[in-house]
This record gives C-alpha cells, structure tokens and sequence, in this order.
C-alpha cells in the first residue's frame, strides 16, 4: 500500500472516531446530571476559610448520628424496621370467617405449617414499575414465613421456580398487549405437589397480584381481542378475579384447613367472589416495600392487630363508577386538523378526558346515590349505573366500603363532645377496647353538606379528619380530641358566588366505622329509615355519633379570601377548563338530582373547534407593552451576598433584589435547566444540588406504596416516613425528592394508583401535609407529584382535561393543597397534562393565582420529565410559573429563551428568571443543601472524570484527524511519492 | 459510459457503493423521519452530501473526495445516533410517556446499521487506490 493511501484511510478512521466522540462528548454534556448521578460524582466542594472560627454549620442533623457509612447501616436498619410497621399500621383486614368457631386469623400458635400458593407469593410486587425506591433488600412473602418461624412448602415454592410455570410478572407485559396476570391452571399443579399439601395444610396462603406502573395503566374490560389469557368473558374487568385464580382458591379449600388470601394489589380488586369460594380471610397488602412483609405474617399471627382502613373503595364491579366511561383513550375525532400545521407530536395534542362525574368520585358517588336511594330522590334507585340490574342497590354495588377495615378485637366509640372553634369545631371521641387482645383503633370523622336540588353539588358524606388510638389493652380507654376544619366542608360555587360557599340549612358531623357507616348515623340523626349496609342487612344507625350544625343563611363571606391568610380572594380561575366553555351545552355533568338522566353510560366524543385547535397548537406569549428592557436588569454585579447569607431572610426582604442582581444568565440557566440536579454557582457559594425520584424512597431503599402508607390512617406513621425520607437525603445528598403523590384515584385502573394517597381528596390533603412537614423538617425538599391532575397515565402527555372548577379545585386540586398549606412543602412535581387546553407548566391560574397567591405557596416548581416534548414549550411556562424544567434538554430548551430574551430585549423574561431563581434559593435554602455552609464558604466546581477523558479523546482524535488529512493531502497533491 | 468504468479501481467502487447506499439511506430516513415527525434537517444533508461528494468522487480524479465524504457520512451517523439516545434510553426503562413519541424501533435500527456500513465502507475506499495508471 502506498504512503498517501495509507494516510488517507488512516484519515478517515481517526474522522471518524473524532466525529464519534465528540457528538458523545456533547450527549454526555447534555445529560451531564444524569451521568454524574448514575456514577455518583461530586460536582462541587466546599472550601472552609483558614481564619474562621468553627461555626456549627450542620443545620440540619441526622438523628443516626455524623454521615457516615456505619451510621447509614442503622439508617437502613431503622428504614426496613419502619416498612414493617407501615405494613402493620396500613394492611387492611378485610374478611375473616370463622373455621371451627373462631375466626380464621389469627393463626394459633399450633398453625405454622402452611403451602404458599399463587406467583406472588415467591415472586412479589413489592412496587409496580415506577421511579423512586428501589427494593434492594426485599424480603419475600416466603422469606417472611421463614423468618417468623414457619415451615413452608419447599415443593411448592420450587415448583413456581421452574420451567413449567409460565405466567409473566414484568408489568412490561402490560406495555406488548399481554395482560397475563393469572395463575397457572390446574395441570400445573402435579400429583407431587398436591401430595406435598399434605404436610403442610395448616393455612394455605394464596397471594393475588395485580400490576401497573408508569405510562402502563391496568386494561379495562376485556375487548375480545389480544391475550388476555383467563379472562374467558367479554366484558370482564383486569381487576376482577380470573378463573385460573378461581381454580386456585378451589383447589386450596379441597386441600388445606384453612385458606387465606393475600392481596398483593395497589389496585382495588373485586373482591365479592371470595365469600362465595369458601375463602376463610382476606388481608390487603399491596406492596410493603423492603421489609414490610415481614409486618403482613405479623398481622397473620396476631403478634400485631390489623389495624389499617381502605382509602378506596372496594367496588363489586370495578367498572360501575360514573368515571369508567370517561377514562382511558380518547382522542379529538379531528385529530387530523389539530395536527396540520402544529409542531407538536400528535400524541402530545390529540388527547382529551371529559371528568363528566364531577365531584362524583370514589365513595363520593356510591354513597351519595345510597342517600337518594334511601330518601328517593333524584331517580337514584333507576337502573342506569347498576351494571344491568333492574334498580341501583347499594349492597350490589359495593363489597366494602372506604374507611372499611377489621380488627382481632372490638372497639366502642362514643361521641362524647363537641365544640365549635375559631375554624370549625372540635370534637371528643371517646374509644374503649371491648376486646380480648391489645389494639388500634382509627376515628374517621365525615360531614355531610345540605344539598339543594339543582344547586352546587354535594356529596352525602365526606371525609373531614381522622385519628389514630395509642395501642389500647383490653378495656382500656382513649379519648381523642379531633379538630374539624370548616373550610374542608364549604363547597365551590362556580356559578353564582364564584367562591367557596356554605349553604344555607342543616350540617351533619358523624364518626363511623367507615364512610357508610358514618353516613347512615347521619341518616339516623336525620330521621331516615330503611338504610342497610355493604351486606344488604338493614340498619339502624345510630344519631348519637353525630352533632348537627344549623347555618341560617347562605354565607358566601368567610372563604371568599384564601383560609391561609394571604388576603387573596377566591374566585373563579378555570372558566375555560369546563368543555362546555369551549363547545355550549356540549355535556351535561353527574348530578344528583337526576342520576337517571347525567349517569355516564359512555364517553364523551368530542371535536375540537377553531379556538380549540388555536389553544392546543400556539403558544402567544408576546412581551408586555409596558415590560422592562433586559437591560433595565442588573446582572453579575458583586454585592457580596452569598446564598447562605440568605437563609433566614424572609420572603418579602429588599434584599432579595441585591442578591439577584448578582445572578449571570448562566446562573440562571443553571436554576431553570435542571439535569436532574442543579450545577454549583460559585459566584454566590451555591454548591450543586440532587433531585431525585419518590415517592416511595429516594433509591437507598424502598418504604411501603403510598397507598399502604395512607391506610394506616396514622399521621405520625405518615410524618415518620417523611422524616426518614429527609434522612435518606440526608445521608445521599439528595435535597428534593418528587414525592409523595397526591394524585387522586379517580378509577381503579390508573397505573400509578398505587403511589397515591386514596381516592379521597381529603385523605391526601392530611397525608401530604403528614409527610411533606416530615420531609422538611429533616431538609429534604417536598416536590410532591404530579400537581395535578395526571390521574391516569394512558395518553398523559399533553392530555386535555375538562371538568367544571368545582371538581378541579375540590377534588384534584384539593388532594395537593394540604402539601402546601399545612406541611408547607418546599416544591411540587408539576403534571404532563394541560388544564383544559393549556399545559399544565403554563397554567399561571394554577401555579400563580392559585399555589402561589392562594395558598401561600414560597418554592419551586419544576416539571416532570421535558427531556424532548414541545408541548411543554418553554417560554410560555417560565411566564405560566414554571421555575425548572426537570431533566431539560438543556441547550435546545436554553437558546430557546435565550434567544425570546435577547430578540425582543425582554425585561418581563429576565423578571421571570429572577422569580424562578428566587423561588429555587428560597426553597433549596430550607434543605441539606446549606449544611456545611457558613458566610465565608466558598464553593469549587469540580470537573467530572468522564468529562476530562471524553475531552483528552476528542482533542486526540481530533489533532490525529487533522494531521493525517493535511498529510494525505500533502502527499497526495504535492509531493510526488518515491518508488 | 463505458470511460466513466475503465480504470476504476475495487477502492472507487468502494466509493461509489457507499455512495449508493449513502443515497438510499438518506431517501428511507427522509420518508421515515418525516412521517413520524423525527425529522433532524442536518442528519439527512450530511448523508446527503457524503452520497454526492462519493459520486463525484468516482466520476473525477480528486482523491481526497472520499475523505470528505467518510466525514460526512461519520457525522451524520453519530448525529443520528445522538438524536435517538433518548428513544434507547426508554427503551432500557421501559417508559415511553416521557418525552418523544412515535420512532419505529426496527426502522431506527436500519438506518443506523445501513449508515454504519456506509462509514465502514467509505473508509475502506480511503484505504484503497481510486484509480488504475493509465
């Protein structure tokens, strides 16, 4: 070969591995945060000052001691500790018959020999797909057998182990169309197996999974077509039981003494069937996280007393609730037009939901339909909704109700004061143990509104507060002194008053051992007769836990300003989120005043209009005419105030100024562009900081799902999970965490149900408020998700929500305010989907009017993931309230509004900048973040290992490409080669 | 015609295969990007430009052509590559809500196995004589 052909084709090698590199060296770059994460760089230290005096610097403290990696094994220790107590608190015992006159659990002592039957009882869903905690130390329903001292089934656990068993447990089966969650049929237990039975048939545990995740939401009904494996009937639910789980149940009652059933499900299951299979106990798991199972064989022995509450409710058919018809995938029937000429993905613009069921969701529906029932009003008791019987009963439609959960022993609760209060009442609840074994007893306190015919509607019964009892001996007494807040019962009237109302008439207060319960004591107190329970055995109630309230006249006055004190009134903000705002009279919304005739039997099909198609594909921000001039900021000026300096400076402080004067527009891309995390800014002695996914741990390990945590009905367990969240951040350096979630349970098939609070609106107002202040307190940022409104996962990006502003605020928007007004949560995760037209991160009525000016709202807000999609357009949700965008695609995302800002010389922009970077400062200010800080720290950015090497390679590879062209050039062109 | 092939050597056909390829790739990545709005103007010109400057690189007798066009064909494939890291990456998660939406896996898999042979085949073309003595 000759010497020029050789320096060409040597050329062209080192071409290309310089091109290679250096796209790689700019994709790393790109996601630098993410890389730094995976491989747990430090991007910046701290640099002490010689001549200080040693100043405590460590603001906030870990409980387990200096950070260190002995001190973090007690942490872990603390953490699996804790998942068993999370699953003890919160797995909810829902049927225990008795088996030879006593109830099946719990198991004597006599009773350790037991057969684990179904997948998950080798193959668990600790927690369906999602970010957040990773199960590093699982310990398994077999596991946790064996360590409380059973004897196991050895043949049988093998046998699911092998070859033969052939059902898939990835929830990425969900994503292919395969829907296979049943057991194995029959055949698969063999003779050896079944006469393995014999020797362990104490209890047979049949474990029942269902899975989900995110952007998988559970199928609904069975269409017919696909694999949907045992689901033998078109039209059955993904949540109802299947026939292979059926044979399995059948075969343990033929063999076993006893059979009890674990529901290993985030998902409400139908469970009407398993009286009817001679199942002896069913207890809820759900996913308990490292440990927690651990606590669920506890719960079986009786070491601990079930004590957990649904926070859903337990429909018999899980597709009854008026939200069904509403839910999953729609799309504009003029998905071509909205597409022509926008820039956006389709996916991202053609999607919409109709909340035609209003505030109707969860409980909220099946007992206000039982009170028209019972009272015959608003054609209730007609057949729509009553899933093909002739008339509606409630005994038909719900096997157990919200707040439903059993106990080993038995509690009486007496009501035995109340008092008003400067914002509600107060009321004393008095429980005894009647019982023959120590336990917990929860206290739920519901309200139930008047409801005017025609007017703002109202739910029959709602939730208002609860407690929890210390652990209480036999006979022993607790009184618990349980605040109600007035504001939790007022309602929105977005119609006439615009703003919170409360009706003129009668007020009903009740406890109750769930919500039918407490709704029938307040039909007792109301004169009513003819009521029953989830049984369909008639009741009486009882009047004497309840108190009434009689408000003489319409008060529109006392919420018409924001109840947190910033003096901001209340008023109408979503006009436009209402369909029927866009398109008149298009639908009618659940009401009930005629469940007949409002009654979603099928979903809202929709095409958008001309202004729709104008407000889904165009983003019109424009620079104010009155806006300042860039130049009219200052920038980069030294006034000498570091970020600590800043840390107990308040929120309205002039200093703020002086110290966002210092700020360049690289600074400030460093706050708006998150990677995940932010870079140090050395200018001001801001260290770099990490932000991490939750909700249910920030990857040193994995507490029980949210919806675990939630029915424990526990605020100091909720508190406790937030506190040893914060010492995770503590102990990794993470300073906002996107978790808990508050996002609401509107069916049961939303994938993500499982890390979300309940379908109770007011449940995830106590229990964001419960574990954002236990976050805090320890300097973990609280970003709670996905504010609001992603309350399914099917088409999330960009998905279009309508509903009336009565349901957005008490419903979704409500599930979120208790994070940010009670537990003063520092940030918030904000949705994929758009209010109305707008996208969320763009919604000023939300993220301004209402977080920040209602609420009281002083943090952050950054979006969920805005890696590519458009639609989350940038310039249009920095001015919307959008303060970070989370995993930014950050240069695209930066010359974006770098280039809005410098063409028009936007002052307005650069304001928004300033506001975002406050906003970030004040918040990460009460995090981990400042410890080690003191006035004279300084903070070095360091360099990345990954980001030297790929450097050194580009210019090598770069520097050889170079020569050896100018080589072969040479040689090819100007010097003759000799032979 | 038949000058144009006299005394090209295996190295130019080399050339001009990548060429060829180089054309036929940019066509089904126009077609395909386009359609699932994934369109990236600079992936599509630089493989573009290799195909031609690989033509002209076969027709004439400037023999640093391929050299060019090895370049052009080498940035558009790692520009490529870069444009679908995030479609790997949910890929590896298994989420896909996140960000984009609609690439085809198999079709994004073509196009990049067919543009690495086009590099692979224009460097081996630099490697090679373009022309016999005449």
């Amino acid at each position: 070969m000759k010497k020029k052909q050789l320096l060409r084709g040597l050329a062209s090698v080192f071409i290309v591995l310089f091109s290679i590199m250096l796209i790689a060296t700019l994709l790393l770059q790109e996601y630098s945060g993410i890389v730094n994460q995976t491989l747990g760089i430090q991007t910046s230290k701290l640099v002490q000052a010689e001549e200080d005096e040693p100043v405590d610097t460590a603001y906030y403290k870990s409980e387990f001691g200096e950070i260190n990696e002995t001190n973090k094994k007690k942490l872990e220790e603390a953490e699996d500790k804790f998942t068993e107590t999370e699953a003890q608190e919160g797995c909810v015992l829902l049927m225990n018959e008795e088996v030879n006159g006593a109830p099946a659990l719990p198991l004597a002592t006599t009773e350790r020999n037991v057969t684990l039957l179904g997948h998950g009882s080798f193959e668990p869903v600790y927690k369906p797909n999602s970010g957040g905690g990773s199960v590093n130390r699982p310990v398994s329903f077999y596991q946790a057998f064996k360590n409380k001292n059973f004897n196991v089934n050895e043949t049988m656990y093998a046998a699911y182990q092998t070859e033969d068993a052939k059902r898939g447990t990835s929830s990425n089966n969900l994503l292919n169309g395969d829907y296979n969650r049943a057991e194995e049929p029959l055949e698969f237990y063999t003779q050896e197996i079944r006469d393995s039975f014999n020797s362990y048939n104490d209890v047979a545990v049949v474990v029942l999974s269902r899975m989900g995740g995110e952007d998988r939401d559970l199928p609904q009904a069975y269409t017919g077509s696909g694999d949907y494996n045992a689901l033998e009937k078109v039209g059955q639910s993904y949540l109802a039981l299947y026939q292979d789980e059926k044979d399995l149940i059948t075969l343990a009652k033929d063999n076993f003494k006893k059979v009890v059933v674990l529901l290993n499900s985030g998902y409400a299951m139908e469970c009407h069937e398993f009286a009817e299979l001679g199942v002896d106990a069913v207890l809820w798991t759900a996913g308990c996280g490292n440990a927690g199972f651990n606590g669920v064989v506890d719960l079986l022995t009786g070491a601990s007393n079930p004590s957990g509450k649904l926070v859903d409710t337990y429909a018999t058919n899980s597709l009854s609730a008026p939200a069904i018809a509403n839910s999953g995938a729609f799309t504009f029937t003029n998905a071509a037009q909205i597409v022509q000429g926008t820039k956006d993905d389709e996916a991202n613009e053609t999607h919409y939901l109709v909340y035609q069921e209003g505030i109707y969701v969860g409980y909220k529906y099946y007992e206000t339909r039982y009170e028209d029932v019972i009272l015959n009003q608003g054609n209730a008791s007609d057949a729509v909704g009553a899933g093909g019987k002739a008339s509606w009963k409630y005994d038909e439609q719900v096997t157990y109700p919200f707040g439903y959960g059993l106990s080993y022993t038995e509690f009486e609760q007496k009501l035995v004061g109340h008092k008003e209060t400067a914002t509600g009442w107060e009321i004393t609840v008095e429980v005894t143990n009647k019982g023959d074994v120590p336990g917990k007893s929860v206290v739920e306190v519901y309200g139930q509104a008047p409801y005017i015919s025609g007017g703002v509607e109202k739910s029959a019964i709602q939730l208002l507060n609860f407690g929890k009892t210390k652990l209480l001996a036999k006979d022993e007494k607790d009184t618990l002194t349980i605040p109600i807040d007035k504001y939790l019962i007022a309602s929105y009237d977005s119609e006439n008053a615009k703003g919170y109302i409360l009706d003129k008439g009668d007020y009903y207060f009740a406890i109750g051992n769930d919500c039918h319960d407490a709704l029938n004591n307040v039909l007792a107190a109301k004169g009513a007769t003819g009521m029953y329970d989830q049984n369909g055995k008639s009741v009486a109630g009882d009047a004497d836990k309840t108190f009434k309230w009689i408000n003489g006249a319409l008060d529109t006055d006392t919420y018409s300003k924001s109840p947190y004190g910033t003096g901001i009134i209340v008023t109408n903000r979503f006009d436009d989120m209402d369909i029927n705002y866009w398109i008149p009279n298009k639908v009618k919304y659940l009401t009930r005043s005629d469940w007949k005739g409002t009654f979603p039997t099928t979903g809202v099909e929709l095409s958008a209009t001309e202004a729709m198609i104008k407000a889904i594909g165009q983003y019109n921000y424009v620079k104010p005419e009155n806006a300042k001039s860039m130049t009219d900021y200052k920038m980069g000026i030294d006034n000498g105030i570091n970020f600590i300096d800043m840390k107990d400076v308040a929120y309205d402080d002039p200093i703020w100024e002086s110290f966002l004067d210092q700020f360049t527009l690289d600074d400030f891309k460093k706050i708006i562009m998150e990677l995940p995390g932010n870079e140090a800014i050395e200018s001001i002695a801001k260290p770099a900081n990490k932000n991490t996914d939750g909700p249910d741990g920030i990857g040193g390990g994995a507490y029980s799902n949210e919806v675990v945590l939630a029915s424990s009905w526990n605020k100091e367990t909720v508190r406790r999970r937030g506190e040893l969240m914060g010492e995770d951040g503590l102990f990794l350096g993470v300073q906002q965490v996107w978790g808990g979630g508050a996002n609401t349970h509107r069916t049961p098939f939303s994938g993500r149900n499982f890390e979300y609070y309940s379908e109770d609106p007011t449940m995830a107002y106590m229990c964001g408020a419960e574990e954002a202040a236990g976050m805090q307190s320890k300097g973990l940022m609280c970003a709670i998700k996905h504010f609001a409104g992603n309350d399914q996962e099917t088409y999330r990006n960009g998905l279009n929500c309508f509903m009336t502003e009565q349901t957005w605020r008490e419903v979704y928007l409500r599930a979120f305010e208790g994070a940010f007004a009670v537990g003063k949560a520092m940030g918030t995760m904000t949705s994929f989907t758009r209010v109305g037209m707008t996208y969320f991160g763009a919604s000023s009525a939300t993220q301004n009017d209402v977080l920040r000016n209602e609420w009281g709202f002083k943090g952050v807000t950054i979006t969920d993931c805005a890696t590519a999609t458009k639609y989350m357009q940038t310039v249009d949700s920095l001015v919307g309230g959008t303060d970070m965008f989370n995993a930014a695609n950050v240069s695209k995302r930066w010359d974006t509004l770098l280039t809005a800002v410098k063409t028009n010389n936007d002052g307005n922009l650069v304001q928004c900048m300033r506001d975002a970077a406050k906003h970030f400062c004040y918040a990460y200010l009460r995090t981990n973040l400042i410890n080690g800080l003191s006035t004279n720290t300084r903070v070095i950015q360091l360099t990345p290992w990954w980001e030297s090497v790929s450097i050194t390679f580009d210019v090598l590879f770069g520097v050889a490409a170079v020569s050896l062209t100018g080589l072969a050039v040479y040689f090819t062109y100007f010097k003759k080669e000799e032979k | 015609m038949k000058g144009l092939f006299r005394d090209r050597t295996l190295g130019a056909y080399f050339s001009l295969g990548a060429a060829c390829l180089g054309l036929l790739t940019a066509i089904v990545y126009l077609i395909y990007s386009v359609s699932v709005k994934l369109f990236a103007p600079v992936v599509f010109v630089l493989l573009l430009l290799g195909a031609i400057v690989g033509a002209v690189a076969f027709v004439t007798r400037e023999r640093t052509l391929p050299l060019v066009a090895t370049a052009c064909y080498a940035f558009s494939f790692a520009l490529h590559i870069s444009d679908r890291a995030l479609m790997f990456a949910h890929m590896a998660t298994n989420v896909y809500g996140m960000s984009e939406r609609g690439a085809i896996l198999w079709v994004v898999v073509l196009l990049l196995i067919l543009q690495c042979i086009v590099v692979i085949a224009s460097v081996i073309s630099c490697f090679m004589k373009q022309r016999n003595a005449s």
